[in-house]
């Protein structure tokens, strides 16, 4: 059962970085409990400024300002490596996490990063890029050039008149550059692979390319041959467009001000009592989608607390329609309402609801 | 059409300016190829060129007995001083490696230290390499007179040894050069440390002297280094020259007096003497030629030192290497 045996399991995660002139922490999340099991697509959605980038970047021990992770735990048990537990009690560098991961990054955990450009080596072609990636991968020299190639193919880089292979990053436009971003993750062939906003800023067409290649990788059909026995990879797939979810995702699970709101089935969504926030997530998704005028388009009215002082309540109370007096003083916790659905809403299937 | 013409000019521009760029590699190479000729020559010729200093109008072997005049004349005891020019600039290559690696090694460790890459130094840890290069910087001077002075007190200090002694001096220029250096370092690594390709390759599980090797140093220190070890010549031909020149108008037994020191040339230049041992041939020299000399040498050095060589060394390994 894959339930009993997860992947990666993140219990009551927070990360923040100490202010010195304010004298404060500002968080980036707070007690983030999760798991990705076995051959599970896991989405993560949210607004920009919620977290999800910090949570996947922590997971990799890359938090590099301030103390990093200081409380939680995190587990690792990728299939064939030994199982690497971290436990931040006190005030934690993130550099341990880095150096007990060392042997798992690239073989078996990926990163695909935001900013494509940015986040490719501007003195290395493409083609160098993309072969030390599979080298460091355990990709064997005689499939290097054929891997290299089909990876080329299926993201239309490459051409009869024109290989992308010999450019540097600066030669390529932002389409080009992140789906090279995305080749180079699943260069890597990964066992848990954590891709943060892979379509942000693409054209729609390209999108719908990128997830096809998501769907595609997971089935093995792309990327470095799998060996005998290892599973399929499992993801988690941060994006900020709730309707990509649909098709690519097992569950989804919605993020906010640094906290997880809810956690539900992605076939459930928009057939349960969802929360105030992932309601209007979807509102505003299906609405864009529906092509109205730009001035009809939903918003959700108000900001995002700052992160330096979040309410003691609910951190979406201020922004609620459904908001009530007890939701400003107590905070509601992640709850189950049905099989597979949790809820942090006093008003939808929350503790005391 | 407006839209092709636009084109057909940014194309001309940019093939125009390629074209200029590989000329400018291409002189490049051929002056330091000249310049590496140049040293070997040297090299391969100092044996023959020891002349006696007691014999007057004693030559290199290597020119042959024709007793006809050479160019830039002979000095007051007889000696030619075209080859002894030639010889000169050949002394340099030692010291100068032996300085580079001293200033880039220094400066490599401290600056590394300092950008928190591999250790995070805590405020007194940072405190301490902050006064020490601040020290350095602020009195260069009085820290090069404290090891100058220290190894004249050593034994294996010996006066008139020029080559031993200008490598000692490249030594002390080498460590003032080391803060310099390791703030350039500090600053590259921990503005490369925080950049998104660099989280992207430790994500990959590269650990850090592979990303440090790999990523950081040869693409943007190795430039650095160049340039800096470029600077570090000129400094290195300002101090020999100076120094000589000084020492040779002090008197006989002086730390840097050589036959063959472009500082001891140029005081010979200032000897009224001189000027009978000059011949038709170098006429033309006679007549404010050796003021000429000095002209030439303190402007080409300066040319060199602040803009020319600079571009000539960042053509030949920079840009020469990317598009080789």
């Amino acid at each position: 059962m894959p339930e009993q045996n997860p992947y990666f399991e993140a219990k009551s995660l927070s990360a923040g970085v100490y202010n010195r002139n304010r004298g404060r922490v500002f968080h980036f999340f707070r007690n983030v409990s999760f798991k990705i099991d076995k051959d599970e697509v896991v989405g993560l959605v949210g607004e920009s400024g919620s977290g999800k980038t910090r949570l996947g970047l922590s997971l990799f021990g890359l938090l590099r300002d301030g103390p990093g992770l200081y409380s939680g735990s995190l587990n690792f048990s990728l299939s064939d490596t030994p199982k690497i537990h971290f436990d931040f009690g006190d005030p934690h560098s993130s550099s341990g996490l880095r150096r007990g991961l060392q042997p798992v990054l690239g073989r078996r955990m990926g990163l695909i990063m935001q900013g494509a450009k940015s986040a490719l080596n501007p003195y290395q072609t493409i083609g160098t890029q993309l072969k030390d990636t599979l080298q460091l991968a355990g990709c064997p020299a005689s499939d290097l050039s054929n891997v290299s190639e089909q990876l080329y193919k299926a993201f239309s880089l490459s051409s009869k008149q024109d290989s992308i292979s010999n450019r540097y990053p600066f030669a390529l436009s932002g389409g080009q550059a992140h789906r090279v971003m995305i080749a180079l993750g699943f260069a890597m062939g990964p066992d848990l692979l954590i891709a943060d906003e892979p379509t942000t800023g693409v054209d729609s067409p390209i999108q719908a390319l990128i997830l096809q290649h998501f769907k595609a990788f997971r089935s093995g059909e792309l990327g470095p041959r799998r060996q005998e026995g290892r599973p399929r990879p499992s993801m988690l797939f941060i994006t900020h467009q709730i309707d990509l979810m649909k098709g690519l995702t097992d569950r989804v699970m919605v993020m906010y001000c640094g906290e997880l709101l809810e956690v539900c089935k992605t076939r459930d969504l928009g057939h349960l009592p969802h929360h105030p926030y992932t309601e209007r997530l979807l509102e505003i998704a299906l609405e864009t989608g529906g092509r109205r005028h730009l001035h009809s388009i939903p918003q959700i009215a108000g900001r995002m607390p700052v992160m330096y002082d979040p309410p003691k309540g609910c951190v979406f109370a201020d922004r609620c329609s459904m908001v009530k007096e007890h939701c400003w003083k107590v905070k509601p916790e992640l709850t189950t309402h049905e099989a597979g659905h949790q809820v942090a809403c006093h008003e939808r299937g929350g503790d005391d609801a | 059409m407006p839209q092709p013409e636009i084109a057909s000019q940014t194309l001309a521009l940019h093939e125009a300016k390629r074209e200029r760029r590989h000329n400018h590699i291409a002189y490049a190479y051929a002056l330091f190829a000249a310049w590496i000729l140049l040293v070997v020559a040297g090299w391969v010729l100092p044996d023959r060129m020891q002349v006696d200093l007691g014999s007057p109008k004693a030559e290199p072997a290597w020119l042959g007995d024709s007793g006809g005049d050479r160019l830039l004349g002979y000095d007051r005891v007889g000696n030619a001083i075209g080859p002894r020019v030639l010889k000169a600039f050949t002394v340099y290559p030692l010291p100068l490696i032996l300085g580079t690696l001293i200033f880039s090694i220094g400066g490599i460790i401290i600056g590394i230290l300092r950008s928190g890459f591999f250790i995070k130094l805590n405020f007194i840890g940072e405190m301490i390499i902050d006064k020490i290069t601040q020290i350095i910087e602020l009195f260069p001077a009085y820290i090069a007179i404290i090891m100058i002075a220290w190894y004249t007190t050593q034994s294996r200090f010996e006066l008139g040894d020029h080559w031993k002694n200008l490598n000692m001096a490249a030594c002390a220029l080498a460590i003032l050069n080391i803060p310099f250096f390791a703030k350039v370092v500090s600053r590259r690594v921990s503005q490369l440390a925080a950049m998104d390709f660099i989280e992207a390759e430790r994500a990959m599980g590269l650990k850090k002297m592979q990303i440090l090797y790999k990523h950081i140093f040869v693409p943007y220190l190795v430039p650095n280094l160049i340039l800096t070890a470029g600077s570090f010549m000129m400094e290195l031909l300002f101090m020999d020259i100076g120094l000589s020149y000084v020492s040779s108008q002090l008197g006989e037994f002086t730390a840097f007096p050589s036959d063959s020191s472009l500082g001891y040339l140029l005081s010979c230049a200032y000897r009224p003497e001189n000027f009978s041992q000059f011949s038709d041939v170098s006429g033309w020299v006679l007549d404010g030629g050796w003021y000429f000399l000095e002209i030439a040498v303190i402007t080409s050095i300066l040319l060199f030192s602040i803009r020319w060589f600079i571009h000539l060394i960042r053509t030949v390994f920079v840009e020469g290497l990317t598009h080789a």
